[in-house]
């Protein structure tokens, strides 16, 4: 299969290396060539240097979070308040995490000085455990109320499909119960069956499925197939 | 409806009722494994979890690590997920370490950035985790002299949200250098684990609050101590009513469905 | 006691509250909470990074001296080019990079972990000199072999092949229904664990989470009752801010 869309000379320059590398790492698991060459050693020298690349990367995420939010303090949007808070507290604990976090940049107070390290330490510490952990846990918290709401409005049995989907969940909800597995032991067996039968069965043909689609588009975008897609 | 379920949910909590939770096969399967591990062998605990899942997970992190404290294993913390290292350093302040010391019997080694450092680890740990949380040196610790390179580990135990970090210790630690891999995995990912538990390819799954209370009742069965340490047990009851409340409600909604269709055929 | 974890499990409560006032409507309290906590989360990440970048990139080359190092972080810095409107496809150098590499590890790790074992693992006999462990062989063999001829689309499926197919969904339901009973399991957990820090409970993990310990756990019921009033009276200055709006546009109307 042809495409009418022919690469450019960067393309191709891109694309002969992105064969490469990918080549070499999808043969060398299977490949030990005997003598001089030691493959391995080659392969664990370029991850060290691939993992160097990418870690480079580390303020991108954080100049497009900035760009977004000074624009919208700029032009006094709607919420440009609430994006002055999220400046303050990001480059605050970006701050105090470089000084105080177990990612600190100098934990060994060799260069920034012992007492800053240690005024910083509890600051960090609240922000981390106090708020971070706290706000965290809530929004997902949330989600409970929303599956009990669902549960009443949304999950009836108009069809054979429903029904089954329907059986599995309340015979998995009922056999996570303690306590109704001290009413009746067979609920739990029941719950343990389905997650150990019908439910790896399923999971397993998705698995495989995923797997199976997942090799052929790698194996596709190695070699560029259909030509300059 | 909102209140209903805060409640049923706080009632248990205030009265501090108490339940024995039944013990699944599964978590069986991974107290049996730790406990019997020869002394001496290397664990990996992997924190890749993030603040949202922390009752879920930190529970199971606190009483596998009491168990695996208890016994004469050394112990490498690492992870997947940024937030994994000051977790697991909380875990570590709540536990009793016994005689362990930091750097001989455990050590922190902090975030694995990306694959690629995890693809690397089971060559040389301190080529691609060169310093340690405390800024050490990870190829001066005494644990990395004696075990320079992951692929000596006999077991590696993730506590996972989203599945990533449990696939990639299967692919590239499993795969390539056979090393047990078990999980503690939150509950929405659990059934997705199965099929690898059936395969073999793990050695026992926690789901959740509630695989941290059933090992935290292992623990007491065999040592007699750590019931309440994670705060799971306590859980259990109020666990136990909610569900019940959502399977009330699923039958409610679909029981006044089934009526107002049988009333609306009547009418016509 | 310590004071500074009192006030610590106070902003907790607060923090909690706010965010679970969403439950009544959007509000200023949420949108605070929601905005500080993406501010909080990317400064953390930042620092995350910036020592990761130290550590794998720059301690090679100033520490150890290794300066072939040098070329990977200047490929790395190439992503920044996208930021500037006449380089910006340089980003693409170390993408492609990046990408061959995830492409090649992805091949091989894919195929042994998630198909060959798992092919294998199927591969069991279906008749054992047990009833109920044939049921279960037969039950596995075949819902993995149904589920997955139901993603086989490119054949129409009718007739035979379908009802092969229909059965396959079945499986699959069945799979999506034990995931959502057990996602009821994880998020009832959560708010558990919630619940038992507003009131207080000694059987929080206090100091596993870094709150403090039980002892000034015990005050959060304090923070509740605070954060309670004053929601109350913001929702009450809402709501005369709002009648007041009412009777002032029904009194311009002609």
């Amino acid at each position: 299969m042809s495409s009418d869309k022919k690469m450019t000379r960067e393309e191709l320059g891109l694309q002969i290396i992105i064969f490469s590398l990918g080549f070499f790492y999808a043969i060398v698991y299977y490949i030990a060539v005997p003598g001089t060459v030691n493959l391995q050693a080659v392969s664990d020298q370029l991850l060290a240097y691939i993992t160097a690349m990418l870690t480079a990367a580390f303020a991108i995420g954080v100049i497009n979070l900035t760009r977004v939010h000074v624009n919208n303090i700029k032009r006094k949007r709607a919420t440009w308040k609430y994006s002055v808070i999220l400046i303050i507290c990001l480059y605050a604990m970006a701050i105090f995490s470089m000084i105080a976090s177990p990612y600190a940049l100098d934990p060994q107070a060799a260069v920034i000085p012992a007492s800053v390290i240690a005024f910083s330490t509890p600051i960090w510490e609240f922000l981390y455990y106090k708020i971070l952990v706290n706000i965290n846990s809530t929004i997902f918290s949330l989600l409970a109320f929303f599956i009990a709401s669902a549960a009443y409005r949304a999950f009836k049995a108009r069809s054979l499909e429903s029904t089954i989907l329907l059986a599995a969940g309340l015979l998995v909800v009922l056999g996570q119960a303690p306590i109704a597995d001290l009413v009746w032991p067979g609920f739990g067996a029941i719950r343990d069956w389905i997650l150990a039968f019908p439910n790896t069965a399923g999971q397993r043909g998705i698995l495989i499925g995923a797997a199976l689609g997942i090799l052929v588009f790698s194996v596709r975008r190695l070699f560029r197939y259909p030509w300059g897609d | 409806m909102y209140l209903i379920l805060l409640l049923v949910i706080t009632v248990p909590v205030l009265t501090h009722a108490s339940i024995a939770v039944p013990i699944t096969p599964m978590t069986r399967a991974l107290y049996d494994f730790i406990q019997n591990l020869p002394p001496n062998s290397l664990v990996v605990e992997s924190f890749d979890y993030a603040t949202s899942v922390v009752p879920e997970l930190h529970p199971q992190a606190i009483v596998v690590t009491q168990h695996i404290f208890m016994r004469p294993l050394k112990v490498l913390f690492v992870a997947l997920d940024n937030n994994g290292p000051p977790l697991a350093d909380a875990v570590l302040d709540t536990i009793n370490k016994g005689n362990k010391s930091y750097g001989v019997d455990y050590a922190n080694l902090g975030y694995i950035p990306n694959t690629a450092t995890l693809i690397g680890m089971p060559s040389n740990i301190a080529q691609f985790l060169p310093v340690d949380t405390h800024g050490n040196p990870t190829a001066g610790l005494p644990i990395i002299k004696e075990f320079p390179a992951a692929k000596d580990a006999a077991f590696v135990i993730t506590f996972d949200d989203d599945s990533s970090a449990l696939y990639s210790y299967l692919q590239y630690w499993q795969g390539s250098f056979n090393i047990a891999v078990a999980v503690g995995a939150t509950a929405t990912i659990a059934p997705g684990f199965m099929p690898f538990y059936n395969s073999g390819q793990l050695v026992g799954v926690l789901i959740s609050i509630r695989g941290a209370a059933e090992y935290e009742s292992l623990l007491n069965q065999q040592y007699h101590c750590c019931l309440g340490i994670s705060g799971a047990s306590s859980a259990m009851v109020a666990l136990s009513a909610s569900h019940v409340l959502i399977v009330a409600m699923v039958v409610f909604g679909n029981a006044a469905y089934f009526i107002s269709r049988r009333t609306s055929k009547r009418e016509k | 006691m310590n004071p500074i974890d009192l006030i610590g499990v106070w902003v907790g409560v607060f923090i909690t509250l706010m965010v679970l006032s969403f439950l009544y409507k959007e509000n200023p309290f949420f949108r605070l909470a929601e905005y500080s906590f993406i501010g909080l989360a990317a400064g953390y990440a930042l620092a995350a990074s910036l020592r990761l970048f130290i550590n794998q990139a720059l301690n090679p080359i100033f520490v150890d001296g290794n300066l072939t190092f040098i070329v990977p972080v200047i490929l790395g810095s190439l992503f920044y080019a996208q930021f500037t409107k006449k380089y910006s496809s340089l980003y693409r150098l170390p993408l492609s990079l990046a990408l061959g590499y995830s492409l090649g590890v992805t091949i091989w790790s894919i195929f042994a972990t998630f198909f060959v074992k798992q092919v294998t693992a199927t591969m069991i006999p279906l008749f054992t000199g047990n009833a109920l462990t044939t049921f279960d062989n037969v039950i596995l063999v075949a819902g993995t072999i149904l589920s997955l001829s139901y993603f086989i689309l490119h054949r129409e499926q009718k007739g035979v092949w379908g009802g092969f197919t229909k059965i396959g969904k079945y499986f699959i339901l069945a799979t999506l229904g034990a995931v959502f009973g057990s996602t009821v399991l994880g998020r009832m957990a959560i708010i558990i664990q919630r619940v038992q820090f507003l009131v207080g409970d000694p059987a929080f993990p206090w100091r596993a989470l870094g709150m403090g310990t039980a002892t000034e756990g015990a005050y959060a019921p304090i923070g509740v009752v605070a954060f309670l009033a004053v929601f109350g009276y913001y929702m009450y200055r809402e709501r005369k801010k709002g009648s007041s709006a009412e009777t002032a546009s029904k009194a311009t109307k002609p």
